[in-house]
């Protein structure tokens, strides 16, 4: 074996001028590979784990109330936040989206801002030094744990000249809260950060528990709930599984009404045609309830003779997440006599305008919960036709669906929440498109490049076989056997690629070091894939060795047709070539 | 019913002359009555924006409305790189339509309409009496005087939401007090930052009922930009079916 690898290597030596340059060509081509890699997964590694982990999380659970999808509110964070935990595998972590767009006034000057909600710790972990870098101020003044300042703020170094401020300067803000109401502050420059990415330049960071305030949320409310998985790729499976276990109960309150603090329970129905008409199979009404009036409240027939048509009663209910208690009025329309056991004899019925109008704002203590009636069963009808805590809406596969499903979104105005699984291949599906089609070019420029390098194997073999023809007929003759010929052709192949591969990475290194010291000055599209103005290069090791055994193992492939070929050749039809 | 609209108003107007307690809540009802239109609409409805980031635009459109269901279609015919484009309301659903691209593009209730302040859901029918309730002081008493606007006798009194999703969470209005109608209001943030002040120049009357046809909105907030808008060429002549469609603001665009 050893005398072959002489052979080998004298036979590349030999011939310096021509293994120079096949080697040089394989040398370049797995640059060029490395580079297009590295490059392709600087791309993916800005694209899936810096804007879209920023913008949606890998997946994205959304509440919207009142038709409105820009302002998603989660009113019960704890209660979901444990659903995702439980439910999800392999979670980075869940991140509260909270984010609300406005328009802020500087030193005389005024421009629009994002405000996002995040939380740092003083000393500012790994995380955060991921997306910013610190140029003046402090991450402590930040956390404000001494109250100093009034809504202090991490604002980007462009941001802050759009808006002409300085350190400690503060900034007049006009918002519209969760609820549309128009909201103003003042924020107290205690941070100039510069963002690794140019996404993040356009909002001033605040904490969470000012940010929550300013968008009329309580401490228990968040908006939309961000997943980030280790996999995100697992991202819509994951969002499948959570949908099936995310069947919505029965809303109701259990209250006392006054005056002699009787126990009653509050449902509502759908106020569309084909659901009261579902409803009045197991109902009968002394109101006409399918005139779809907005107000009504029906109480079961037993309590006829306690509240009259007309009358106002007073209900009072206590509350989840305080000591409070609620009082709610409602003006009594009519009474019902209840055909099905399934709705309890103390119930009160309204419509589900007027029941969700006061429901979110301070949800009951026990929310959601039909105690020992109508279980939690979907195939029920009056599970269909009795308001829900939020309506799931069906997953969408595709960013078209999704469209879709928005579109519709109008019709849920007046009545229950709704909520929705989404996955980033469907809310940013521009982004995991583009990284798919930069895939596609790599792999088309990784397939022209193999196909150069084996043109170039085969015709240099064919050269030196033809060239060494008598000499193969003389160690032949000596003794030589098939097998050895043909193993000295594949190890000469072997070397010479393995070289050249190596050379290639060294050299792929050097280029992506000396492209990542350019800066791009630019504010295009194209800067979004830019890491603090620098092209981003992702060297995976796998991926490298990978690809260096793949270039060796067709190299060593293509040269075994011709290396046996020789191999085969006739010792006297050899010795006898000339050329 | 324009016999009943003007009695209510002027038993209203009388029963303070005559020392009898003016309520709040009668004069937003007296206001939603007055201002109500209940017929077909089409109006020429100009708009003039001074922003003093952007400058002046003047923006202009023809709005159509349909009274039995409440829909519209709004088609803009200035500036000229807005000319052609426009909106269309029928139920929940609303349109936008761009004319270069020929498409409708849906929007949802929380979207800003044509880059102004204005969302979808600010063109929802909603009565005042139903968004705001009258500002309680300490003893638990409305909050309404009596003063001069100019040379015009008016009230002003406190509102304040009578629901959690009004874009202004208070308002104070000053009313004629003579016809109830307003003509100054000033809108406040959660946080009692005074917003916009709202005044309603000119009204003309149709169908007996009052249409403010020049009002003037002024930027509080952001020093120096105002907004005036015009309605003029106001018909209640009843509009077709076939005006309320998509393929009608298409062909209306071309």
């Amino acid at each position: 074996m050893s005398l072959l690898l002489k052979i080998s290597l004298r036979n590349l030596v030999r011939q310096k001028r021509r293994n120079i340059l096949l080697g040089t060509a394989i040398a370049f081509g797995m640059m060029i590979l490395v580079v297009a890699n590295s490059f392709s997964h600087g791309i993916s590694d800005t694209l899936f784990n810096k804007i879209i982990v920023y913008m949606t999380g890998h997946i994205d659970f959304n509440v919207l109330e009142n038709g409105r999808f820009r302002t998603p509110i989660t009113r019960d964070l704890e209660r979901y936040e444990n659903v995702l935990s439980q439910n999800l595998k392999g979670v980075v972590r869940i991140e509260e989206n909270l984010s609300i767009t406005g328009r802020g006034i500087g030193n005389g000057k005024s421009d629009l801002i994002v405000i996002v909600g995040i939380d740092i710790k003083p000393e500012a972990d790994a995380d955060i030094k991921s997306y910013f870098s610190l140029k003046e101020g402090s991450f402590k003044d930040y956390a404000n744990a001494s109250g100093k300042y009034v809504n202090p703020i991490m604002i980007t170094d462009q941001k802050a000249k759009s808006l002409n401020v300085k350190l400690y300067d503060t900034i007049r803000i006009r918002i519209q809260n969760v609820y549309g109401q128009q909201e103003t502050a003042f924020l107290t420059v205690v941070a100039i950060i510069k963002s690794k990415n140019i996404y993040l330049d356009m909002a001033l960071y605040l904490n969470k528990a000012d940010t929550k305030r300013l968008m009329g949320l309580k401490a228990h409310e968040t908006g939309s709930l961000q997943v980030v998985l280790k996999d995100p790729k697992s991202a819509i499976a994951q969002a499948d599984k959570l949908h099936s276990l995310l069947t919505p109960n029965i809303a109701c309150i259990y209250g006392q009404v006054s005056p002699n603090r009787e126990e009653v329970v509050v449902l509502s129905y759908k106020r569309n045609t084909a659901d009261i008409t579902e409803l009045l199979r197991s109902i009968q009404v002394s109101y006409n309830i399918l005139s779809l009036d907005k107000d009504i409240v029906l109480l079961n027939q037993q309590m006829a003779n306690k509240f009259k048509i007309g009358q106002t009663i007073e209900m009072v209910y206590a509350n989840k997440f305080d000591t409070q208690n609620t009082t709610l009025k409602y003006k009594v329309s009519g009474y019902y006599q209840s055909q099905t056991k399934d709705i309890p004899a103390n119930t009160i019925l309204l419509s589900d305008d007027l029941f969700f109008k006061d429901y979110y704002v301070n949800l009951p203590k026990n929310q959601g919960l039909l105690e020992n009636t109508l279980t939690l069963n979907p195939q029920n009808k009056l599970y269909k036709v009795l308001g829900k805590e939020y309506e799931l809406l069906e997953r969408s596969h595709t960013s078209k669906d999704l469209t879709k499903k928005i579109k519709n979104l109008s019709s849920f105005k007046n009545g229950s929440a709704v909520l929705d699984i989404r996955t980033m291949y469907e809310t940013a599906s521009a982004i995991v498109k583009m990284e798919s089609a930069l895939n596609i070019i790599t792999l088309l420029a990784v397939l022209v490049l193999f196909f150069i390098i084996l043109i170039g194997v085969v015709n240099t073999l064919r050269m030196t076989i033809r060239e060494r023809t008598r000499e193969i007929g003389t160690i032949r003759a000596i003794g030589m056997q098939k097998v050895d010929v043909l193993r000295s052709f594949v190890l000469e192949t072997f070397f010479l690629t393995t070289v050249s591969t190596l050379s290639g990475i060294f050299l792929a290194l050097l280029v992506m070091w000396g492209l990542g010291q350019i800066t791009f000055q630019t504010e295009s599209t194209f800067s979004i894939l830019l890491v603090e103005k620098h092209l981003h290069f992702v060297p995976r090791l796998s991926a490298i060795i990978f690809n260096m055994l793949l270039i060796i193992l067709i190299a060593v492939v293509t040269a075994y047709i011709p290396a046996r070929r020789a191999a085969n050749m006739s010792c006297t039809e050899a010795l006898r070539h000339h050329e | 019913m324009k016999r009943i609209t003007i009695i209510g108003t002027l038993i209203l107007a009388c029963s303070f002359s005559f020392g009898i307690e003016v309520k709040i809540n009668n004069i937003l009802d007296a206001l939603d009555e007055q201002l109500s239109m209940k017929s077909d609409i089409t109006a020429k409805v100009s708009v003039t924006q001074q922003k003093v980031s952007q400058g002046n635009k003047f923006m202009e459109m023809i709005y159509y409305r349909r009274d039995v269901d409440d829909a519209f279609l709004i088609l803009m015919t200035a500036p000229e790189a807005e000319k052609g484009n426009g909106y269309l309301k029928i139920g929940d659903n609303f349109w936008m339509y761009r004319r270069n691209t020929r498409t409708f593009q849906h929007i949802n209730r929380d979207e800003s309409i044509a880059g102004t302040d204005a969302n979808a859901e600010d063109f929802e029918k909603r009565k005042l009496s139903e968004l705001y309730k009258p500002l309680l002081n300490k003893n638990n008493q409305e909050t309404i005087s009596e003063e001069k606007l100019g040379e015009i006798a008016v009230y002003k009194f406190n509102l304040v939401g009578a629901v959690k999703d009004v874009k202004y969470p208070s308002k104070t209005y000053w009313v004629r007090k003579d016809s109830y109608l307003p003509l100054k209001d000033q809108s406040f943030s959660l946080a009692g930052t005074l917003m916009n002040t709202s005044y309603y120049l000119k009204y003309t009357i149709v169908d007996s009922k009052y249409v403010c046809v020049k009002s003037m909105y002024i930027d509080e907030f952001e020093k120096g930009n105002k907004t005036v808008v015009e309605i003029s060429g106001i018909s209640t002549k009843k509009l077709e079916d076939s005006i309320f469609t998509k393929a009608y603001l298409e062909n209306l665009s071309k």
